[in-house]
């Protein structure tokens, strides 16, 4: 009993003297969780001793192990290109949309280009609009997972005939920066093209370029985890809604901030809006592309400036994004929407207002073009540019655009004009920490960055008022 | 021809209405502008007279009166125009001599109008770098005098070559990147929105409605422009969470103390006129910067930390500690005291645009034929020489050189969290920051006068030396302050560690002679009992006050070498410190309780009866009975404690542990209630007083530990106070039993 009472009171004597001293957190343990979540993968290099003939046959033998890894894949939208049945803002029959059938103002379409466009499917073969979506052994299972960086995939998706399947087999893991980067950060023909807040940078970053993979050597996979090869998070630039997106606030508990004024603009601010305070810092991207320019045999072709080919365009480097409501929902141009050919037309456009409660202050890379349209039937035009007779091979619009048409169904009257399109990419990349976010000023200050009457409010709301 | 200068002006007119209602203010009414007499400018055609003008609707006489910038003949426009020149041009005017409203542009002062004079205000995106005309232009001052850039940028964005730049993500200062406004610390005393709503003596009053309002206002503007206090805005103590003694803190030390903890904007630390570089101009040194004469872009900046220099108000015991910066100016005089013109100092040096042969040959040291930036500083006789002998060519006569120091407050580019200065070692340390000496120059004059200023804000050293060929001044003391960790009263400190020696060389002399004497001899045996000497409660008490007593010694220890035995943090040492003397205090005061209450107390009262013969007794046993194994003297029967215990517990218990309990509530009091510790003596007596005690209750400490081994065995008076039961000899003497201890 004694002993007890003695017990007792050392216990507490020691309790009483540890709480006074220092709490000892590290912020960091955090994003050392998340960073530390790959596994070792399995090495599969005795699996592949003998020479593999095709592509194919490195599925094949995938699927002997992994039986229902092909049916995983060719459910999601790499393989389709095609999501499921959504109901589009503005729109009352859903439908369903993807890369297979939408149009964009860069390439412009896949219809009648696809043997050049499905480099970057997840798949072999793609050579037209008869492939063949159900087949297995089409599915490529070594873009994503194969770790050498000697597989490249050629037309259609096939790799060159002289590559050693085996030897790239033999390295398959989990996937490495560089496995999304080979068409994400080259999406529309090379580097810097469609993202703004995706390039080579990212591959080796420093913490300047991105404060989860530079600052904390994050790969894509620790934030676009998947679920039986579902992979988290939506690209708006086809996407209209966010079912299986990705938030900073999945790691990022609220309230993120010590100082309780920035947290006053979370309802109205997005994260990336202060920590994604400028894209394409290192390598410069595309923000302005004229296909009308294109086809001018006297004027001398330069690099990120004019192609005979593509035509005119603006790279910039270091860009300030533009900023605009957005509650997670995008509208969006369908093929055959009318257009008002004098006017602006918006492939996507984010939904959202000053007065919606969900909506939030986002930071965009806006792409401006001027591309095709039916001069009679008043809707956007889908050139083939690099199929067959299209217009890479013989410049001639009027052909590229009838086949296009064929292509896709649309109806085409003969009679083309160019109109001006834009496009919004949110930004959700190229993340930097706090020392290098935006500040106070460079929104509420005398030249600061947003427009604050042109996003509905009386002014800087740090004058007269926020929304209410 | 004619032709075409009318196509030039009526370009230049069209270029002009272009830039019409580009910062026009839609709220100030519109006004016909009026000359020197009163007349419309448009009839009279004469200059505007601001005087006049403005008078129309605003109290000049009341401006006049109350004008901060009265003396600097600054005019109304200068600071309301909105930025840059106001000019009335015809074109400006409708026919009727009142101002088309889109020309107007008056308003309150902008950035850009405070910056005209005051310095470097930069906005915008462009990163920042010191203007081009920096080094000759003075209208940068606040920069200049301090080293402050009022910038909302982050340093690490800035285009200056800044030590650990990239690192340093704060911005240029915090409020400015708050997005404040000059005016909003530097305001108009009598702005409605700026007065205190409550003003009445009514204590019921909330608000008072009557308060002057902005008609008033706009007629009698006060112009005295207010300097706001950081208590203005900030409360800092609902702050400084980990700052102990907060109050005692804010008391003696300016915020910007430690939120100006470094400038990294070019201030200036030497302006040397006495001599002149290739274009004539005096060479200006800036502190923290490498390499002299560099750009300033360009050069390797470490930044520099502002002196901490003692403000001494009245009314006030102790000095205030506040961030300055020290400029020293050299100069020529001549023998008569006036300075020496630029001029004649230009041409001691320069021959068309050249620096004369007999200059090359004495300030050339690495005899390359040129003058370098580091060798162009008068630091040797040979170049004191001639150039004295070349101003007295010039006829300057008996030219020396002459300093003067100017200290400046460092009251802008505020910073905040990690880097501010959050090192409590920075003063809580044996040398800290803010006893460290102040370079006044990077060079000594090979022969100067100066003459250092007096007053109180700051208050200046006077004892100037040379170091390392720099020239430096010694800090002045700062009256009032006892800094912890810093701050030694000698005295105290060597009287304490002298009698702590004595105690251990007694203790270990002692211990050392007992194992001689008794070395060999086999141990007597001494018939022994157990007795139930000490209940839980005694031993809980006892155990526990040796455990605080012992945390207190070492956490006091920690913090009196505050810097040099940092086992932990110093604010962490300072709250277990407090928090452990607490504990202590009321362990005492319960252990009090318990000895009253159960007349427990007796036994620490020595009894009359005998006391000398029992004292001696007791002497005799340790000076020399107990070398030779002789038994422990007789106790009184119920008394645990010998004599010579009962006094020392006496005294310690009466006088030790009041002295440190008071001193030490005093020390902690002279934060919270300074009045108290003001009325002792302040921190300056009381805190010697309480280290004083400490080094006494070290050696009681080690007095008793010692002492515990000389009981029945080395471990049996401990190992009593762990388990209650006490090994007691048992003395037969005159066949009645006794008991020794």
């Amino acid at each position: 009993m004694e002993r007890k009472k003695r017990l007792l009171s050392v216990v507490l004597l020691a309790v009483a003297l540890l709480s006074a001293a220092p709490g000892c957190e590290n912020k960091h343990t955090r994003a050392e969780k998340y960073a530390g979540r790959i596994h070792t993968h399995l090495d599969h290099s005795e699996f592949f001793k003998d020479r593999i003939a095709t592509p194919q046959d490195v599925t094949r033998a995938c699927l002997k192990c992994h039986p229902g890894a092909a049916d995983e894949v060719m459910k999601t939208s790499h393989w389709q290109w095609l999501g499921g049945e959504v109901k589009v803002p503005g729109r009352e029959i859903p439908v369903r949309i993807g890369k297979k059938n939408l149009l964009n103002n860069f390439c412009i379409s896949i219809a009648g280009n696809w043997a050049t466009c499905t480099k970057c499917h997840v798949g072999y073969g793609w050579h037209d609009a008869k492939f063949d979506f159900s087949k297995r052994e089409n599915v490529d299972c070594l873009v994503c997972h194969e770790r050498s960086g000697a597989y490249v995939k050629g037309l259609a998706g096939i790799p060159g005939t002289g590559a050693d399947l085996a030897a790239v087999a033999q390295t398959v893991g989990y996937p490495k920066r560089e496995n999304c980067a080979v068409c994400h950060n080259y999406g529309g023909g090379g580097q810097g093209v469609k993202h703004g807040d995706l390039d080579s940078s990212l591959e080796n970053p420093a913490p300047g370029d991105d404060a989860h993979m530079g600052g904390w050597n994050f790969l894509c996979i620790d934030c676009h985890g998947a679920k039986k090869h579902n992979i988290k998070g939506r690209a708006f630039s086809v996407s209209v809604e966010d079912a299986n997106g990705i938030g900073c606030v999945g790691c990022h508990g609220a309230p993120p901030h010590r100082d309780s004024r920035i947290n006053l603009h979370l309802g109205s601010v997005a994260c990336q809006t202060c920590h994604i305070p400028t894209y394409a810092r290192k390598f410069p991207t595309v923000t302005f592309w004229d296909w009308s320019k294109a086809g001018d045999m006297d004027r001398p072709e330069e690099d990120h400036k004019y192609k005979r080919t593509k035509g005119e365009f603006v790279y910039q480097t270091n860009v300030i994004p533009e900023y605009a409501w957005f509650n997670m929902s995008m509208g969006r141009y369908l093929l055959g929407d009318g257009i008002d050919p004098s006017e602006v037309t918006d492939m996507n456009r984010p939904i959202g207002n000053v007065a919606d409660k969900n909506s939030r202050i986002w930071p965009f890379k806006v792409q401006r073009s001027i591309q095709h349209y039916d001069k009679e039937f008043k809707h956007l035009l889908t050139p083939v540019t690099a199929g067959p007779g299209g217009y890479w091979s013989e410049f001639n619009w009027d052909k590229a655009l009838r086949l296009g048409a064929a292509a896709t169904g649309l109806e085409y009257s003969g009679e083309y004009g160019f109109t001006r399109t834009r496009m919004f990419w949110p930004l959700s990349h190229m993340v930097v920490s706090k020392g290098e976010s935006l500040m106070c000023q460079d929104c509420h200050g005398k030249k600061g960055r947003l427009d604050w009457r042109g996003l509905g409010y009386n002014g800087d709301p740090m004058r007269f008022g926020g929304r209410r | 021809m004619r032709r075409l200068v009318w196509a030039l002006m009526l370009a230049a007119a069209m270029i002009r209405d272009a830039g019409a209602g580009v910062g026009s203010n839609p709220i100030h009414p519109t006004f016909v502008p009026l000359d020197g007499a009163g007349a419309p400018v448009i009839k009279s055609r004469n200059a505007v007279s601001q005087e006049k003008t403005c008078g129309q609707c605003h109290d000049m006489d009341y401006i006049a009166e109350h004008n901060t910038h009265g003396q600097t003949g600054a005019s109304c426009t200068d600071c309301h125009g909105g930025g840059g020149e106001f000019e009335v041009k015809p074109h400006m005017l409708r026919p009727d001599g009142t101002m088309i409203r889109e020309f107007i542009r008056i308003s309150s002062p902008k950035n850009t109008d405070c910056a005209m004079c005051h310095g470097i205000i930069h906005a915008g995106p462009e990163p920042f770098a010191p203007p081009s005309d920096y080094a000759s232009s003075s209208s940068y001052d606040i920069t200049m005098k301090t080293g402050a850039v009022l910038s909302q940028q982050r340093l690490s964005g800035s285009l200056m070559n800044l030590a650990g730049r990239d690192s340093i993500t704060n911005p240029w200062d915090v409020h400015m990147a708050r997005a404040l406004d000059c005016t909003g610390c530097h305001y108009s005393r009598n702005n409605p929105i700026r007065t205190g709503s409550k003003n009445s003596h009514l204590g019921t009053l909330t608000f008072d409605p009557r308060k002057q309002g902005f008609s008033d206002f706009l007629l009698k503007p006060d112009h005295v422009l207010a300097t706001a206090d950081c208590h203005n805005c900030h409360d800092p103590m609902t702050m400084h969470f980990s700052l102990p003694f907060k109050e005692r803190h804010m008391q003696v030390l300016d915020c910007r103390s430690c939120h100006v903890f470094k400038a990294f904007g070019p201030a200036r630390e030497t302006v040397d006129e006495t001599v002149v570089d290739r274009k004539g101009n005096a060479v200006i040194h800036y502190r923290g910067y490498e390499s002299p004469g560099g750009s300033l872009a360009g050069s390797y900046n470490r930044g520099y930390l502002p002196f901490l220099m003692p403000v001494e108000k009245e009314g006030r015991n102790d000095a205030l500690l506040a961030p300055f910066n020290m400029i020293t100016r050299f100069f020529w005089v001549s023998g008569d005291g006036r300075a020496v013109p630029d001029q004649v100092v230009k041409e001691a040096f320069l021959d068309e645009g050249k620096y004369r042969p007999e200059m090359i040959l004495a300030f050339d040291a690495d005899r390359d034929g040129a003058v370098s930036a580091v060798e162009l500083r008068i630091d040797t006789g040979q170049k004191y020489a001639a150039v004295r002998s070349r101003l007295q060519a010039l006829g300057t006569a008996d030219p020396f050189i002459k300093g003067e120091v100017s200290a400046y407050k460092v009251s802008h580019g505020v910073m905040e969290g990690k880097e501010t200065a959050q090192e409590c070692s920075l003063c809580h340390h044996a040398n800290p920051r803010i006893v460290a000496d102040v370079e006044l120059a990077p060079f000594t004059p090979a022969s100067y006068k100066i003459d250092m200023p007096k007053g109180t804000n700051p208050v200046m050293g006077t004892n100037l030396y040379s170091e390392n060929g720099r020239l430096m001044m010694k800090r002045p003391q700062a009256s009032g302050l006892y800094i912890l960790g810093h701050a030694r009263d000698i005295g105290t400190d060597l009287l304490g560690f002298i009698f702590l020696v004595f105690t251990l060389l007694g203790a270990v002399g002692h211990a050392v002679l007992r194992w001689y004497f008794n070395r060999g001899r086999s141990k007597a045996h001494v018939e022994t009992r157990k007795v139930y000497t000490f209940t839980l409660y005694e031993r809980i008490w006892h155990w526990l006050m040796a455990t605080t007593v012992t945390v207190l010694i070492v956490t006091g220890i920690g913090i009196h070498w505050a810097g040099k035995y940092y086992f932990m943090p110093l604010p962490q040492m300072v709250s277990l410190h407090n928090f452990v003397s607490a504990l202590m205090v009321v362990n005492a005061g319960l252990a009090l309780f318990y000895h009253l209450a159960s007349a427990a107390i007796f036994k620490f009262i020595p009894n009359r009866a005998n006391l000398l013969r029992r004292m001696t007794e007791q002497i005799s046993y340790y000076s020399r009975g107990i070398f030779f194994g002789a038994r422990h003297p007789a106790g009184e029967p119920g008394h645990v404690l010998n004599p010579l215990q009962q006094i020392t517990y006496l005294v310690l218990l009466n006088v030790l542990f009041p002295l440190q309990i008071v001193t030490g509530l005093l020390m902690y009091g002279a934060s919270k209630w300074q009045e108290f510790s003001a009325a002792v003596g302040g921190l300056e007596f009381i805190a010697p007083a309480h280290n004083m005690g400490s080094w006494l209750f070290i050696s009681f400490y080690i007095l008793h530990l010692y002492l515990t081994t000389t009981g029945h065995t080395v471990t049996s008076n401990i190992k009593a106070m762990v388990t209650g039961w006490h090994d007691e000899e048992i003395h037969q003497e005159h066949g009645k039993e006794k008991t020794g201890k």
